[in-house]
């Protein structure tokens, strides 16, 4: 055996010792430079991951979010909102606009309530058309011979002065005034202190009456306003898919505070729904709770939740992969108009659905007058005149019924899956059940109404007991159980 | 005088000033932290200088320290080579501490839940420095360690060392490279991503076959019928706790049973049947301090700076998309120390291939040194063994092989060649549609028949004799093939309204997407028996502001395959599968009155994001 085979791969110690620091200096060096460029490694791997994160986004949303928000996620009319959706990412198309015109309606909206405060109410007009006539009205029925009628009128007369004195719009002289300043701002050879003086006496006569200073501001606002309804022209063709809903009434009745309002509270999405969080919140929490109520929004097409935690088929990391892809969408300051019109559906908010009930209480047939008793509902339902195309509604529970209640009869009797079959149901009721000795003297009416309201007084044979709710009593109405007898019987004629 | 019933140091000072106390008092510490080296000895030694005391201090660590008492106080100066060790074992146990703080490390950022695992990897990726580099070294050095141990074990077979005395370090060194394998293997999972967990299921399915109990075994290993959160705790547990216990132990075992019995001498080196390796004759003797120290940790100086290198430029440890228990990825293997397995387990039995040979094959290595029992350790005389050596690793390179997807799997010829252009990284590989670069992936819609142009026809005359037949011909029931193929990728998401309605050349500037054009061009042609007369196209479309869709499209005439294998008539030509009318239940005849032939389409797609880098 010859060299490094039989001897020491390096012959000498302090050859042992040299290239061992050296190869330890070496990994320490390599590993201070890793070092100092892992910031920029680990950016780009951000970058990176977001990168394909957003890829099997891409593919998770055409596998399961198309059919309803559309293969480009523009949403599809009346069954869901676009993502790819400039309001959605709370674009505002009139920003700047927008700023200029809420800064002076507050403006105004606090000197009228300053106005107010100075007179204890809510706000100037509420002083002068309210509380003044209100004054006038009283000092006229006042008996002035009595100490107290002759106290009250002097309260009375100096509360009306006060009030004429804040809210005097007898400023003609003062008009002029302003009038006359600002026309020496015009004048180009102004110097900037003189344009500083000049802006100072302005102001000082406006300060003099509150009136006239609203009456400036609204001057000034009112050409936005007609700049506002010109822009908000050109977002009109979105107005039919959703957007800013109600706007169009609100222009037409020329409501500019009421416009104002709906621009707010409706260009983004986020102040649109009052969410709280960010939008990739927002978009998250949808996606793993879905919309519980979404149906009573969207024709039916309820938003299921859709991550593994609420029961739906995802894991947490496609959750994010689809969150990732949807946030892409957003295109910052360079949403055009065509983007906002090529919007086929926008969010609506939850309110304007079904869900808001009528303040009055729904009389159900748990409570007076029924009690829930079956021949009590039968005597009452002779009265009543079934709809049998409503029953239907109510059965497949396309429609609420009046107790806001959505019924699934037809889950499981539809077909007969795991009931008895509707289409049969009510020419047994006639040909078997009524024959039976336990029925003697029911009518097909009564049958049905006892398995409504108590689904186990008996079963027929070969289905099981307890499947069917047994809480019907308080879902329904009179008419709901009248409209559903006479659609089952519908199969019967 | 000092309150302590020995002289205080203030004594020392003194009495003997206040230098020379001190240079005794740190010469005394030295000396016990050596157990034995003062800092003339260790100076003396650096020097490569003979020991100037007696008796040689350079011995007394040996004695004394618990480190160096591991350690046999000199060597046989033929055993200072490279041959016959060639260090493995020392390195085999530099990876074990190295893997030990590489995964010390690691521990610090991964969570063993299903939940938080996968980001777990990613947040050391993106957010802890030096976290890919740490991950890349503790991968990499479990590669090795396998590698190392594997090849230690066949260096000990070869030269013949297990033999009597040293039957049972060999049993050990052999538990060592099980419970290495199974570190290894256990590891493989906590990642959470894809890779990890079809791995680890075809592994442990591995121990399904197991008669009677293998059910159990499996059920107690993943902790549930299928590898979820209760697999992974289980997994982790024994890969951070468990394994190394036991790989502590028993390499201190092997350590002990190395020392008691010295290192084996080079075969030629002895007599036969004698061992002198604890009888070195004193001018014979290397002494561990310092040549054999400066060597060793010159090694593993080496050693690091070598996967220090590696895992900068040369190695990233592979992260796959996140584990989907729902997607079995194709081309799913065990890790590649468990493909032997899977190859034998391609040859039948489940039982007899995955449990009874290798648990076999163990046994006998297990069994080598009482069954080897011939005096000599010569290479002349042991032609029987190292033929079963060779025989060995032979059969496991072939094995392996065989356990490759490429072996023995018959997938459609389509169905692997859309997987080989689009598929996710993996194995470090990458589907290369994924490749082009998103300035490259110019939208349009492409075809292969651009590469096929006749003499004197241009690539745009090419395209366009090609649109017109697919177009116009009804080659497909009724439907023109491009019809059907809008069909279908509809069926994919892909809105009819956004596939471009014209076929286009493969712009210049464009390269890239003209090299997949022409891998699937070349893909197609060959498997041009399974796919007779077939064109592939490509259609990019815009799908966000920086992110593209790319379709693959192949179609072909059908022929009849069974198993893989196109069907032949007796004639030699191939037997197609000819279109059925579906109210008849008649073949589908042209006008010439011959039966059309079946046309088959096949689509795959992509989305291609402007920062996914996958040509990085």
């Amino acid at each position: 055996m010859k060299g490094f085979l039989s001897n020491f791969v390096i012959p000498t110690l302090e050859g042992r010792i040299f290239t061992g620091i050296v190869a330890f200096v070496a990994v320490m060096v390599l590993l201070g430079w890793v070092a100092i460029n892992e910031p920029a490694r680990m950016a780009a791997f951000v970058d990176q991951h977001n990168g394909r994160s957003i890829e099997r986004g891409a593919e998770l949303f055409a596998a399961n979010c198309s059919t309803c928000h559309g293969p480009n996620g523009l949403g599809i009319a009346n069954r869901a909102p676009g993502l790819n959706n400039p309001m959605m990412f709370g674009h505002d198309y009139m920003a700047d606009l927008n700023v200029q015109i809420s800064a002076y309606e507050r403006q105004i909206d606090d000197l009228d309530s300053q106005m107010g405060d100075l007179l204890g109410v809510d706000s100037g007009d509420d002083a002068r058309e309210g509380e003044r006539e209100a004054l006038f009205a009283e000092i006229a029925t006042l008996d002035r011979e009595t100490e107290e009628g002759a106290a009250r009128a002097v309260e009375i007369a100096e509360r009306i002065e006060e009030i004429n004195d804040l809210t005097d719009t007898n400023y003609t002289d003062l008009e002029v005034e302003y009038r006359d300043l600002v026309s020496q701002l015009a004048n180009e050879d102004l110097t900037e202190e003189e344009t500083g003086t000049i802006q100072e006496e302005i102001n000082a006569v406006l300060q003099q009456n509150l009136p006239l200073h609203i009456a400036v501001l609204q001057e000034q606002l009112d050409p936005l306003y007609a700049q506002r309804t010109e822009q908000l022209a050109a977002l009109e063709p979105a107005f039919i898919a959703g957007y800013l809903p109600g706007v169009s009434e609100a222009l037409a009745a020329d409501d500019q505070r009421l416009v104002s309002e709906i621009v707010r509270d409706n260009t983004s999405r986020l102040t649109q729904y009052s969410f709280g969080g960010d939008l990739q919140a927002y978009v998250t929490t949808t996606l793993i709770h879905g919309r519980p109520g979404s149906q009573f929004v969207w024709d039916g097409n309820q938003m299921v939740a859709w991550s593994q935690r609420a029961g739906g088929p995802l894991s947490d990391d496609k959750i994010s992969d689809i969150v990732n892809y949807i946030l892409n969408w957003d295109k910052g300051d360079d949403w055009t108009l065509d983007d906002l019109y090529a919007v086929a559906q926008f969010g609506k908010i939850p309110a304007d659905g079904a869900l808001v009930q009528s303040g009055e209480p729904v009389e159900n047939l748990a409570g007076d007058p029924y009690n829930a008793d079956v021949m009590a509902v039968v005597e009452a339902l002779a009265d009543v005149t079934g709809d049998s195309a409503r029953g239907e509604q109510l059965y497949t529970g396309a429609q609420l019924t009046s107790t806001s209640a959505r019924l699934g009869c037809s889950g499981c009797h539809l077909g007969g899956a795991a009931a008895p079959d509707t289409t049969t149901q009510w020419a047994n009721i006639n040909s078997q059940r009524l024959n039976e000795s336990q029925f003697a003297g029911y009518t097909a009416e009564q049958y049905v109404v006892e398995s409504i309201l108590y689904p186990n007084a008996y079963v027929v044979d070969g289905w099981a007991a307890g499947a069917m709710p047994q809480n019907y009593a308080e879902q329904l109405t009179l008419q709901d159980i009248a409209d559903i007898i006479a659609y089952v019987a519908s199969y019967g004629e | 005088m000092s309150i302590l019933p020995f002289p205080s140091f203030l004594d020392d000072v003194k009495e003997k000033g206040l230098r020379k106390a001190v240079v005794e008092g740190v010469n005394e510490t030295v000396e016990r932290i050596t157990a034995g080296m003062n800092i003339q000895d260790i100076r003396e030694a650096m020097r490569g200088d003979a020991p100037s005391r007696r008796p040689n201090p350079r011995l007394q660590p040996h004695a004394d320290g618990f480190w160096m008492h591991m350690r046999p106080g000199y060597y046989h100066q033929d055993m200072t080579g490279v041959y016959p060790t060639f260090r493995l074992g020392w390195l085999s146990t530099y990876f074990v501490v190295f893997e030990t703080i590489t995964g010390l490390l690691l521990m610090f950022w991964y969570t063993p839940s299903p939940e938080i695992a996968y980001g777990n990897m990613l947040n050391i990726l993106s957010n802890v420095p030096l976290g890919q580099f740490m991950r890349d070294m503790h991968r990499l050095g479990a590669e090795a360690m396998v590698i190392i141990v594997a090849l230690h074990m066949m260096r000990t077979w070869i030269t013949g060392s297990y033999k009597k005395p040293r039957q049972f370090t060999w049993f050990t060194g052999l538990l060592l490279l099980v419970i290495t394998g199974l570190l290894s293997f256990t590891g493989y999972l906590l990642p959470w991503d894809q890779l990890a967990l079809w791995a680890v299921t075809i592994g442990a399915s591995m121990a399904e076959a197991t008669p009677v109990i293998g059910e159990q075994v499996n059920l107690i290993v993943r902790g549930a019928p299928e590898l979820g959160a209760n697999g992974l705790l289980r997994f982790y547990l024994l890969h951070v706790l468990a394994l190394p216990l036991f790989l502590f132990i028993f390499t201190g075992v092997h350590y002990y049973k190395v020392i008691i019995h010295g290192h084996s001498l080079p075969p030629q080196a002895e007599n036969i049947g004698e061992d002198t390796a604890k009888r070195v004759p004193l001018d014979k003797r290397v002494y561990f301090i310092p040549d054999i120290l400066s060597n060793e940790i010159l090694w593993i100086a080496v050693t690091t700076l070598i996967m220090t290198v590696l895992c900068i430029w040369f190695y990233h440890a592979p992260l796959e998309n996140h584990a989907d228990p729902q997607v079995t990825p194709l081309g799913t293997t065990a890790p590649w120390y468990f493909l032997w397995i899977q190859g034998a387990l391609k040859l039948g039995d489940k039982f007899f291939w995955g449990i009874f040979f290798p648990t076999a094959a163990l046994g006998l290595l297990a069994a080598i040194p009482y069954l080897d029992v011939t005096p000599s350790r010569r290479y002349a005389h042991r032609r029987w063994m190292l033929t079963a050596a060779m025989f060995l690793v032979s059969f496991a390179t072939v094995l392996s092989y065989m356990g490759l997807p490429e072996f023995a799997v018959a997938t459609s010829a389509e169905t692997e060649i859309l997987h080989e252009i689009t598929k996710e990284p993996a194995h470090n590989a990458v589907g290369a549609a994924r490749t082009i670069p998103f300035d490259q992936a110019v939208p349009g819609m492409y075809t292969t028949e651009q590469l096929h142009t006749l003499e004197g026809q241009s690539t745009r005359d090419a395209v366009a004799q090609f649109e017109e037949e697919i177009t116009t011909v009804p080659m497909y029931a009724s439907e023109s093939v491009f019809n059907t193929m809008v069909t279908d990728l509809g069926v994919a998401h892909l809105p009819a309204g956004q596939i471009p309605s014209r076929f286009s050349v493969v712009p210049g500037d464009a390269p890239e997407l003209l090299a997949v054009l022409e891998e699937l061009d070349e893909e197609i042609e060959h498997r041009a028996s399974e796919l007779p007369n077939a064109w592939g196209a490509m259609i990019v479309v815009p799908w966000q502001d920086n992110l593209r869709r790319i379709d693959l499209v192949i179609s072909w005439d059908t022929v009849v395959i069974e198993a893989g294998v196109p069907q032949y008539n007796a004639d030699g030509t191939p037997q197609y599968v000819y279109q059925i009318d579906e109210e008849t239940g008649e073949p589908v005849l042209n006008e010439l009155g011959e039966p059309v032939i079946h046309r088959s389409i096949a689509t795959a797609h992509i989305y291609l994001h402007e920062d996914s880098a996958y040509f990085d």
